[in-house]
């Protein structure tokens, strides 16, 4: 090849060879199309089981996933697409308490209210502000802190529970951190710091949490020396749901205790059981957790224990899709949890999806 | 003088009851100091919950009217004594917090209920039977059981959660758990229950207040409307 002929070639190719890198698709273009269909199923099915007052299974936490897998799929609805979605939206104000919660019940309080303004804040309508704004004070007053006569030293220190028992716990951490994040609360809010305290002692990670019963394997578990699987045993949903709460904190992605955690994550990697739990205990809640989580973290591949190189994408589609049934909706044999829920646990997965094909 | 008058009168006729009034508020008042503190605040809804049960267990069993069947009026007055019992010790101590009043107000509330519903109950076993001391003691154990189902029952909640009316049944049936929704307070998911029992993977509701409330009206006025067996009259006049 002559040289005036390969010199435009080798400038095209460093112009254009950056690019092709960027280009790569996060995730099997064949297989995306599939998932986006598998998404379309199942907001089929939960739209034939809407109860007559918009809700989901009359329960706002399942309300706000259901509705939340609508508005964040790739269709994107939004109110003006119909009463299947200014409904539940409706159900969901029926329910504000003058306290600013959000919850048909006196139990879970704490988690629905956060589900709650997670999607009040999704539709972008400004209507909806000031219950957010009362939300998030509802949810910030529910933290464990000096105002609870609760001191930095306790092992409960900044977490947050169901809500009206004062038993704090990660999943609830997370989830009213995630509320609390995607409603745009002061990042100089002293809430994230103690949030952080309590997260960083629900961590088997010695270097980082002062708690004597803390393991060096760098997952997580459900509380400060509690897991319901038994010990202080780190497993996959928790560890997500902390890693979620680290970086939606405000932690950088090389601090110790996010490092800790995605090794436990990347040996641990698997989409065939909730990794650490009792057999089934939690599937959906994890899937759930992990698109979340490796989302967040924003790496398309990870390398699991054994060195192989992991699209998480492909992975969860996969998964989820060979698990789906017919009818559109996923469910759990094991009932724990309520994983016995089809529209729960319908929601979950396609949220789940949703953040694959994003 | 004419005051004080009155009052040595009410004293002189209403001591025992005076006293054993403000026993049962001593032991409701003694019991935050109990608590240990290695688990961190105790929750104020766990002492309220601890403190309603204390006055309505000592309330019923010390109420001096067991040395003979009560009357209808003296249930209605002791239980609302009781409840006023409730609403002092919670209050005094709350009194800033308006939350807390409106809590302790409903609360009180089922405090009296329930306390008014137990003594209905052995005011119409002792109409029908036999005047014995024990009956009151027998009530208050069936009571404790009852209240402490959703505990022994726990090793089967899973089971039983199957089928979800049956959980509402079995928790239902608790007085814990009437007073736990007036509290506003998932006792089921406090520490222990969570730590200890499968409630807190499970999906349940606690009784609504005003039906609950209303069915121990209703059930409480029936029982206080049962008349003594006419043939126990005697006897147990005898034994009193």
């Amino acid at each position: 090849m002559k040289l005036n002929k390969l010199l435009p070639s080798l400038f095209l190719a460093t112009i254009i060879f950056p690019f092709s890198i960027h280009a790569q698709p996060l995730m099997d273009p064949a297989l995306k199309e599939k998932a986006k269909s598998a998404v379309d199923l199942g907001l089929h099915y939960l739209r034939e089981h809407q109860e007559a007052n918009g809700s989901w299974s009359n329960s706002v936490g399942v309300t706000g996933l259901a509705l939340r897998a609508f508005l964040e799929s790739p269709r994107k609805y939004v109110e003006a697409d119909g009463p299947f979605i200014t409904k539940p939206i409706k159900f969901i104000l029926s329910q504000v308490k003058p306290n600013g919660a959000i919850s048909e019940t006196v139990q879970n309080t704490n988690y629905n209210t956060a589900v709650a303004i997670t999607v009040l804040k999704a539709t972008n309508n400004p209507a909806y502000a000031e219950v957010i704004n009362n939300g998030q004070k509802f949810i910030t007053g529910e933290q464990l802190d000096e105002k609870k006569e609760y001191l930095p030293g306790h092992q409960y220190y900044g977490g947050m529970g169901y809500g009206g028992d004062e038993r704090p716990d990660l999943s609830n951490q997370y989830i009213a951190v995630e509320a609390l994040k995607n409603t745009d609360l002061d990042p100089k809010d002293p809430v994230w710091q103690k949030a952080l305290k309590f997260i960083s002692r629900s961590q088997n990670n010695s270097e980082t949490n002062d708690q004597s019963w803390a393991k060096n394997d760098g997952g997580f578990t459900y509380m400060p020396g509690y897991s319901p699987n038994g010990g202080t045993g780190s497993y996959g949903g928790m560890t997500h749901a902390g890693l979620i709460g680290l970086l939606f904190s405000g932690v950088d992605k090389n601090d110790p205790r996010v490092v800790a955690a995605i090794k436990w994550v990347k040996e641990h990697y698997t989409l065939e059981h909730n990794p650490g739990a009792l057999k089934d205990q939690g599937l959906f809640y994890y899937y759930n957790a992990f698109a979340k989580s490796m989302y967040a973290y924003g790496e398309p591949e990870i390398t699991d224990g054994s060195g192989i190189v992991r699209n998480w994408r492909n992975d969860l589609a996969r998964k989820l899709l060979s698990i789906q049934n017919k009818e559109g909706f996923w469910v759990n044999t094991n009932t724990r949890w309520w994983e016995s829920d089809k529209n729960l646990v319908t929601a979950w997965s396609v949220i789940a999806l949703d953040y694959a094909v994003k | 003088m004419k005051v004080a008058g009155l009052a040595l009168q009410a004293w002189c006729r209403y001591q025992s009851y005076i006293l054993t009034w403000f026993l049962v508020i001593l032991g409701a008042c003694s019991l935050p100091p109990l608590y240990s503190s290695q688990a961190g605040p105790v929750p104020f809804k766990a002492v309220m919950m601890t403190q309603a049960l204390t006055i309505i267990g000592l309330g019923f069993a010390l109420n001096p009217d067991w040395q003979r069947r009560p009357c209808r009026l003296s249930i209605l007055v002791w239980s609302f004594f009781l409840a006023l019992a409730f609403a002092l010790v919670t209050v005094s101590v709350n009194y800033e917090n308006s939350l807390l009043i409106v809590l302790s107000a409903k609360t009180a509330v089922a405090v009296f209920l329930l306390s008014f519903f137990m003594h209905s109950v052995t005011r119409a076993v002792m109409a029908q039977f036999t005047y014995s001391r024990h009956i009151p003691w027998t009530i208050l154990c069936a009571v404790i059981m009852l209240s402490t189902l959703p505990l022994w029952m726990a090793p089967w909640v899973e089971l039983i959660a199957a089928t979800p009316p049956k959980l509402h049944v079995l928790l239902w049936s608790s007085p814990l758990s009437y007073l736990a929704g007036m509290l506003d307070y998932d006792y089921l998911r406090n520490q222990w229950f969570y730590q200890h029992t499968p409630y807190g993977m499970l999906r349940y509701e606690y009784p609504d207040n005003i039906l609950y409330s209303f069915g121990l009206i209703g059930m409480s006025l029936l029982l206080l409307g049962i008349k003594t067996n006419a043939n126990l009259e005697n006897k147990n006049s005898e034994n009193l």
